[in-house]
């Protein structure tokens, strides 16, 4: 009886997800749709050229489907996925300067996937721009004394992110901690999750200099990966790159590979935009959908 | 094989050449400290009506001018004389490499045996060099401050670099030295500003791409002056 209970509620749980689906397909693709409407002729042409490719004997060599190909009909759509739509609609072509509309609608958008307030500018503080080129950062001191290879906390990550090499100076905002044995968890994490920002062009940072860099100093931010929707809760830990490198930003080596920008390029567009957090509640680290994208 | 000879022999090349242009402009910026060094001391034994004292780092020798004279400290002893009318006396306590620890513990007790008209202070960059930490550096200026003589002492901002980083870290120090001067009574000159722009071209720094040259402390005079008039 139990196990009849759990069928039915999987079995509603499920129409409720495909009823969702239909609805969002419908509503964004509602353009293609109306064009299958308006040109039936086209269709059937189409249906036609399909149907005389498979009725050919070189389908009778194709391999038969296995249980394989048929489960993967039913393989659940990430969110991601649906970042990536939504977000790509309000994108402008180029990276650089988005316009304020854009900016509001991928903030909302963003707060809406994550479930916390994303957002292009705080108490009028902003970047130069929320929209850029990612680099490849190093790996910043965190204490005095701090070296490659006393970085790491596992052998994995010491495999994975030695190669990036530690930056011969300090960050732009200094040690994360004072010593080593005053390191917490925060700073450990600071560091791993840490982007570079060009705060030194920021509007009006030259006129409140320090109001600004205070402002900045471990700011959280999420960085998205408008390609692939995955996306990562990062503070800023230090100021660059420089302008005429055509970077917007960098990344430390634990974020590069999240958003896997590390293609060896070295440069490709994410989205970056403040976090609301003043509580601090939101951990630093790779971040995933929490809703469909409707608040 | 060959190929790989002969890429290992031009890589080796480039290095000596680098190793022989960095290790002539160390001996040289060594002579010239010494020479400068004692280029002031001798202008200690001068009389004068107004007393000028400079204390700081090898921008206050003038290191990159191509004679003392042309250095911010020469500049404004001269400037001085020529609107005041009054012979100056110039005592310059600077020393090469001088960090602000330095200026504190060597240089300040040498200031407090004279009664000056005039004292300027340029230090901090070799601080920002040897990866002290900007809050750091803030409470050694704060120190420093609080040790030098109100209204008459004027202490010049950390000049731009072309390094981004650096320079980030130049503005973070720079705005706290900025509120903590203000609340000492100590004149500071925004020598940041004055050298944004410079900071990025070749023309003013001298060959070790560090010290401003002639026509860069030329830069660092006028700022000091606008301020000091």
């Amino acid at each position: 009886m139990q196990d009849n209970n759990q069928y039915k509620n999987l079995k509603e749980k499920l129409e409720q997800r495909n009823k969702s689906l239909k609805e969002r397909i419908v509503t964004k693709h509602k353009e293609a749709f109306d064009w299958a409407q308006n040109n039936t002729k086209q269709l059937a042409a189409g249906a036609m050229g399909s149907l005389l490719l498979l009725t050919t004997p070189v389908s009778n060599f194709l391999p038969k489907p296995d249980d394989s190909t048929q489960s993967a009909q039913f393989v659940d759509v990430p969110e991601n996925l649906f970042v990536i739509t939504d977000v790509k609609q309000y994108l402008p072509d180029a990276v650089g300067q988005m316009l304020p509309q854009q900016e509001e609608k991928i903030s909302e958008i963003l707060s809406g996937y994550y479930g916390f307030s994303i957002k292009p500018e705080v108490n009028g503080m902003r970047l130069n721009t929320a929209y850029g080129y990612i680099g490849l950062e190093q790996h910043l001191k965190r204490y005095p004394g701090d070296n490659i290879n006393e970085h790491f906390e596992t052998f994995s990550d010491s495999n994975q992110f030695t190669s990036s090499g530690m930056a011969p100076g300090l960050g732009g905002f200094g040690y994360f901690a004072h010593s080593k044995n005053e390191m917490t968890r925060q700073d450990i994490d600071r560091e791993k999750y840490y982007i570079a920002v060009q705060s030194f062009i920021a509007p009006g940072f030259s006129e409140r200099t320090r109001e600004y860099i205070n402002f900045f100093k471990y700011r959280k931010m999420l960085v998205l990966n408008p390609n692939n929707g995955r996306a990562v809760v990062v503070v800023i830990g230090d100021a660059g790159p420089a302008v005429w490198t055509g970077k917007h930003l960098g990344g430390s080596p634990e974020v590069m590979r999240h958003l896997e920008r590390v293609d060896g390029r070295s440069k490709g567009p994410v989205l970056y935009f403040f976090i609301d957090d003043p509580e601090e509640k939101i951990p630093l680290g790779p971040i995933e959908p929490i809703t469909n994208g409707k608040n | 094989m060959q190929f790989l000879k002969k890429i290992a022999w031009t890589i080796l090349l480039l290095l000596l050449f680098g190793g022989l242009v960095f290790g002539g402009i160390f001996v040289r910026n060594a002579l010239t400290a010494k020479n400068y060094s004692d280029y002031w001391q001798q202008k200690t034994i001068d009389g004068g009506d107004f007393i000028y004292v400079a204390v700081g780092d090898s921008s206050a020798l003038g290191i990159g001018a191509t004679d003392p004279k042309k250095s911010y400290v020469g500049i404004l002893a001269a400037k001085i004389q020529e609107t005041t009318g009054k012979l100056v006396k110039v005592i310059n306590l600077a020393s090469s490499n001088a960090d602000i620890d330095q200026v504190i513990s060597v240089q300040i007790p040498k200031l407090h045996s004279y009664k000056p008209d005039l004292v300027t202070v340029t230090v901090g960059i070799a601080d920002v060099d040897k990866g002290i930490d900007p809050s750091v550096i803030a409470q050694k200026y704060d120190i420093l401050l609080k040790l030098l003589p109100s209204r008459i002492s004027y202490i010049a901002q950390l000049p731009s670099v072309y390094d981004y980083r650096k320079d980030f870290i130049i503005q973070n120090i720079n705005s706290e030295l900025s509120t903590e001067a203000n609340q000492s009574g100590i004149n500071v000159v925004p020598l940041y500003r004055a050298t944004r722009k410079e900071s990025y071209g070749f023309s003013y720094y001298d060959w070790d791409f560090k010290h401003p040259n002639d026509k860069g402390y030329e830069v660092w005079a006028e700022a000091f002056l606008n301020v000091i008039q």
